[in-house]
């Protein structure tokens, strides 16, 4: 797992959900003087938000290459953030330390959902707010990467975690949860740079570039141009949507 | 959920919205029905689940006598609107098409272009074609196949749906399926054929189908603020430039035993 989230340069990908970052922090009320953790940070975007507001942050990730972007992010952006390497099934922190959790496309990558989700009722104090985002499942996108590989490339069930009666299972007992629907629109010039940005920078797909040779790298590039060029609005430019699950949770 | 309660909701489900502009995107199914009704001068047929009456206006001319029946009373007031402006005698009324008023053996040919298949309870309907078609007479079924085609939209609206309806409707689009529902009144024959849906875009795609069909216009409507996430939902499927969706469906013609 952290092999696959050290590879390329996420921090362009993760710039793009800007928008998702914002709503995620806004909902999740941080504010002033909260103890937040944000679960696999990633190059800390959230994690940096949340800070900016004033809250005390602690940012965690599996990828040592990633917390070391995200401590230069931090760094340029003059916040004060304790980054720690560490899986969001087992998390280095005692029980009933945070007012708030939050995770952008991050925990929803771990392996057990039942460890990961008990590890977020554990470590959050009574009343504490939680708050992460989910990508729903994609038909065409998972029909593409089926196509070249038997594993969806961004693990097996990272996608249930899109479904609410899922969350619920996983949650429900611990937190008072509450779901939101949201789109993310993927915009570029064209196919080409829509796979330029992932193929350097989405993880996943750079790991699943690497087990294909150039035959099927070059099938699988021109399938996902093709894709994408689909988006191409009648107006010009390629305009993407990308649903998700926005959880918000309130710790019993 | 009772089927009495669904189809309550659906013959109000049915008459949302206008339709007419959906009608025109499916014509060859409407064709390739009254073709096979094979309907001959002095008849007396059904156009059964008719909608706005694509089928009944295709088959009606002098000498013939032509029924329409629906469960949407909204429908049916169109389709009697547009009898009346046509000039065409067409005899229109609701009604459900699982238990139907008319009499035994009461029709030379019983036609539905995909009307019948979204009635909930599949071995009702089988029963009644059954009862309502006159030894040696036709029934000439077009509908939706299930698999990429139809089926796509309602599986793009179905994470947005409060309930899974009791039964598929693309059954009815399965040939082994439908020898077992009608295989024992009728002689049957299948065909495959597709239809092509054309729209200059995913989102106009859309709009016609938020606007004119049903099933899509009383989702949208019980989804207040959440209908732009279908709408990111169709547009993710469908892309957002220029649609050709092609969408197969099964010709079936009977000969009442």
């Amino acid at each position: 797992m952290s092999d696959v989230w050290s590879l390329g340069a996420y921090e362009r990908l993760a710039a793009r959900f800007g928008p998702v970052q914002d709503e995620l922090v806004q909902r999740a009320g941080i504010s002033g003087g909260d103890r937040v953790l944000d679960v696999a940070t990633g190059t800390g975007e959230s994690a940096v938000r949340a800070a900016k507001l004033g809250a005390k942050v602690t940012a965690i990730d599996l990828a040592q290459p990633m917390i070391e972007k995200a401590r230069r992010h931090a760094e340029q952006e003059g916040v004060e953030i304790a980054f720690d390497i560490g899986d969001a099934e087992y998390l280095p922190y005692e029980d009933a330390c945070f007012d708030a959790v939050i995770s952008n496309f991050g925990l929803i990558f771990a392996p057990d959902h039942a460890n990961v989700a008990s590890e977020l009722a554990r470590v959050s104090c009574p009343g504490a707010r939680l708050g992460f985002t989910a990508w729903k499942p994609n038909r065409k996108l998972g029909e593409l990467y089926r196509r070249f590989t038997e594993d969806p490339i961004e693990g097996r069930e990272s996608y249930e975690w899109g479904r609410e009666d899922h969350v619920e299972d996983m949650l429900g007992d611990d937190f008072e949860l509450e779901f939101e629907d949201g789109t993310l629109w993927l915009e570029a010039d064209s196919g080409e740079e829509i796979w330029k940005l992932f193929s350097e920078s989405a993880p996943p797909v750079i790991a699943l570039l690497k087990r294909l040779d150039q035959s099927e790298v070059d099938e699988f590039h021109r399938a996902f141009v093709d894709l994408y060029e689909s988006y191409r609005t009648p107006e010009g430019g390629i305009r993407a949507p990308r649903r998700y699950l926005l959880v918000l949770g309130r710790r019993k | 959920m009772a089927f009495e309660e669904l189809k309550q909701r659906q013959s109000v489900m049915w008459g949302k919205s206008p339709f007419v502009s959906i009608a025109e995107t499916i014509t060859d199914l409407h064709a390739s029905v009254a073709e096979a009704m094979n309907v001959q001068p002095g008849e007396r047929v059904l156009d059964l689940g008719c909608g706005t009456g694509g089928v009944a206006e295709l088959i009606a001319r002098p000498g013939v006598t032509v029924a329409g029946i629906d469960l949407a009373p909204g429908l049916i007031e169109i389709a009697r609107a547009r009898a009346a402006e046509r000039g065409l005698s067409i005899d229109y009324s609701v009604g459900d098409c699982e238990n139907l008023d008319a009499g035994d053996a009461s029709f030379d040919a019983v036609g539905s272009s995909v009307g019948i298949m979204f009635a909930p309870d599949h071995e009702a309907t089988a029963a009644e074609l059954g009862r309502i078609v006159k030894p040696g007479g036709r029934v000439a079924l077009a509908n939706w196949k299930p698999g990429p085609g139809v089926q796509d939209i309602f599986k793009v609206m179905s994470p947005f749906q409060p309930a899974p309806p009791p039964s598929s409707p693309f059954d009815w689009g399965n040939e082994a399926r439908v020898r077992e529902l009608l295989g024992d009144d009728f002689e049957l024959s299948f065909e495959t054929r597709e239809n092509v849906a054309r729209y200059p875009s995913g989102e106009a795609y859309f709009d016609d189908m938020a606007g004119n069909y049903g099933p899509t216009t009383t989702l949208v409507q019980g989804l207040g603020e959440r209908a732009g996430e279908l709408r990111a939902a169709w547009i993710e499927f469908f892309g957002a430039g220029p649609v050709e969706h092609q969408r197969p469906y099964i010709v079936v013609t009977g000969t009442r035993r």
